[in-house]
Formats: C-alpha cells, sequence, structure tokens
C-alpha cells in the first residue's frame, strides 16, 4: 500500500497499482522502491478522491481482463467455464464507464484536466481533454464564450465578415 | 501569470481558455472534429490565430486527429453556379458535398494549386476577358483555408527593374517584401525588399513612362 497525501492534508491508502496508473508516481517509486508516503502538493482531496476512482476502476478492469483470459486459457476452449459475473462485467465497455465518470461540472473538469495533467495520467488526460472538446463541438460562437468565458476580442464589422466568409460555418 | 498582463499587451497574452494552461487549451482545441472549426475558428481573436497556425495542424498530427477531406474543382461554367469547389468528407452532412465560397475576383484557368499547412493555395492562372475576347494573365495567389473555410488572396506578384516582388495581401507585422531577381549571382537570387503597399495589396501594375 501507498499513502498519497492531498494538498489539503487527506491521507489516501493505495495499492501500489492504483497510484502506479501516475507516470510521476511510478517514476518515483521506480527511484524510491521503500518510498510510503507521497504529498501531491496541486491536487486537493475532492479532486484526488475522483482520480484515484478513475485509476482503480481501471485497473481492476485490467487486472479482471487478464485473470479471465488466464482463466480461458487454463481450463481450455470452453469460455463457459468462466464465471458468468466476471465474464458480463468484464465485457461492459469501460468506454461506457468514462462517459458517465466524466459527465461532471465545468470546474471539475478544469481541475480533472490539471490533476490528470500534473499527474500525468494519459488515460485520464485524453478523457478529459475530449470531454472539453466535446463541449466546445456543436455549440455557436457566442455559445462558446459564454461556456468558457472568453471575451469576444472581435469588433462587429470583423464578426460580420466572418459570417459572411463561412456560409456554412454557422449551422 | 499577472505580470503578463500588466507587462505586455493584453492582445498578445490573452488566454485561449481562461483558468487552463495554453498547453492544455490548444490540445482541447485540437481534438474539436475539423466540420466544427470554422465556428471555433470565430470566438475570439486568439483561438482564430491559433487554428490558422503551423502549431494547430502539428498538434493534431501528433494526437493522431488530422481528418482527410477530398475537393473537386466542378461544375458546368455555363451553368448557374459556374466553376466552383466542392468538398467531401466525412463529418460533412450525410456524404454529401458541400460547396466551397467562390474564389475571390473572376473565373481563372490554367492555375496551379498546392497544399500548404492546411491551407490551399491557387497561383496565377489567367482570366477571360469575354469583351475583348483575350486572355489575361493573372498575377494573384488565392488562399483558401480549410479548416476556416475561408477564402482570400493570399499574396500578388509585382514586376519592377527586372525583378520578381511577392507583396502580401493581408497586413501582417514583420512582413517584408519578398524579391527574386533572375540576374543575381547563384544564391542570392532572393532577397527583402523596403518596397511595400501601404496597406493590403489587392492587385499591383508597373508602369513604364
Amino acid at each position: 500500500m501507498i499513502t498519497l497525501t492531498s494538498s489539503d492534508g487527506v491521507q489516501f491508502d493505495v495499492r501500489e497499482a492504483v497510484a502506479k496508473e501516475s507516470q510521476i508516481i511510478r517514476d518515483m517509486i521506480q527511484d524510491d522502491c521503500v518510498i510510503t508516503n507521497i504529498p501531491l502538493a496541486n491536487v486537493n482531496h475532492k479532486i484526488l478522491s475522483i482520480v484515484l476512482e478513475y485509476c482503480q476502476m481501471h485497473v481492476d478492469k485490467t487486472e479482471m481482463e487478464v485473470n479471465a483470459s488466464k482463466h480461458q486459457t487454463t481450463t481450455g476452449e470452453g469460455s463457459s467455464s468462466v464465471p458468468v459475473a466476471l465474464k458480463v462485467s468484464s465485457n461492459k465497455n469501460l468506454n461506457d464507464w468514462d462517459k458517465e465518470f466524466i459527465n461532471v461540472d465545468l470546474d471539475t473538469l478544469y481541475d480533472l484536466i490539471l490533476a490528470a495533467n500534473y499527474l500525468n495520467i494519459s488515460g485520464l488526460l485524453n478523457l478529459t481533454t475530449q470531454a472539453a472538446a466535446d463541449i466546445i463541438k456543436g455549440k455557436t460562437t457566442e455559445e462558446i464564450r459564454a461556456t468558457f468565458n472568453i471575451k469576444n476580442d472581435f469588433t462587429p464589422e470583423e464578426e460580420a465578415a466572418i459570417r459572411k466568409e463561412n456560409p456554412w460555418a454557422f449551422e | 501569470m499577472c505580470f503578463r498582463k500588466l507587462s505586455f499587451g493584453q492582445e498578445k497574452y490573452d488566454p485561449l481558455i481562461p483558468d487552463l494552461p495554453e498547453e492544455i487549451a490548444k490540445l482541447c482545441i485540437a481534438l474539436v472534429p475539423r466540420s466544427y472549426l470554422p465556428t471555433v475558428g470565430a470566438v475570439s481573436k486568439v483561438w482564430r490565430k491559433y487554428i490558422r497556425s503551423k502549431e494547430f495542424m502539428a498538434v493534431r498530427r501528433e494526437v493522431g486527429r488530422v481528418e482527410e477531406w477530398i475537393y473537386f474543382l466542378t461544375g458546368n461554367p455555363k451553368g448557374k453556379e459556374g466553376i466552383h469547389w466542392e468538398v467531401s468528407g466525412s463529418g460533412l452532412s450525410g456524404g454529401k458535398t458541400k460547396m466551397l465560397p467562390p474564389m475571390p475576383g473572376q473565373v481563372r484557368g490554367g492555375f496551379g494549386v498546392i497544399v500548404v499547412d492546411g491551407k490551399l493555395l491557387v497561383l496565377a492562372g489567367y482570366t477571360l476577358d469575354e469583351e475583348r475576347e483575350c486572355f489575361a494573365v493573372s498575377d494573384e495567389v488565392y488562399e483558401y483555408d480549410s479548416l476556416l473555410n475561408r477564402s482570400s488572396v493570399c499574396f500578388c506578384f509585382g514586376m519592377l527593374e527586372g525583378k520578381l516582388l511577392l507583396f502580401s495581401s493581408e497586413e501582417q507585422p514583420g512582413y517584408r517584401t519578398l524579391v527574386y531577381n533572375p540576374d543575381a549571382p547563384a544564391g542570392s537570387e532572393w532577397m527583402t525588399s523596403a518596397i511595400r503597399p501601404p496597406g493590403v495589396c489587392l492587385n499591383c501594375i508597373t508602369i513604364e513612362a
């Protein structure tokens, strides 16, 4: 077990495999194999618990699949010997879980992006930045500005010119 | 990061997305599918500048989000729409082709095309002057920005004292007129010149007298 301490002093005891979803923690453990307590200065406990939920799920899923395939190979071809519950949950798409997981408000999404970047968890960074891109996609320019608090710095003339030159951009 | 805003011009340092580091914001925007980019490019000046930059294409390549579309030059020259470009590709409405905005200027023939960083350049060619029943050679280069779905005159050529001059058609800070001197020693044919149009160069012509 490894103890991760959030910026606001809350401790989380997690399995090493879960912590190692983070590249920086993986590097720390590799450099110093007796390390047991890692303080994380840039992530508060609220965000860290969400991040760890993600890591836990992805580690469990991977291990489950490895076990299931081991089970299959030791018992021959008959896949019916794999416990039904395991098979069902293993087949349930991790993408569906991710989609549900990332359904958060924008402030939380920002915090998760920053945490994934800081901890270098590539899967979570891909998931969160894609979620931000999905929020941008399909919105009008005004909606994008309002959502992300971006100032419209075009003059009305410039904006009119842009609208005129893109006849199918504003559908 | 507030020291930036205090010491430099605000326009240059406005963040792409407030509260997100620039490299992360750049990544998020680069993950947006291509068909949405004309809208995304109208959000603000910094967003537009980023989408027009080489870096944007580089980030899209890096994250494997480059989408290929195919462009046709098509149409009946006597038809209502005349000669025009159409585009087809995944993510565009129901697999149908979409019409591009017309190229600026008159309908041309015999031009060359080249693609550089997501932009289609239409070079030179000639136009048909129907009244005088003759061809006029074009000295302009049009740029079609395939990301923003935007067509513009990119730069135009001029001739002066046996040298070829390249004027930018858009006012870009720091842009200098390029000069090609065919008589210069090998390796030094290309130079810059202080001659430049006072604003946007729409066309230029040299007159002897």
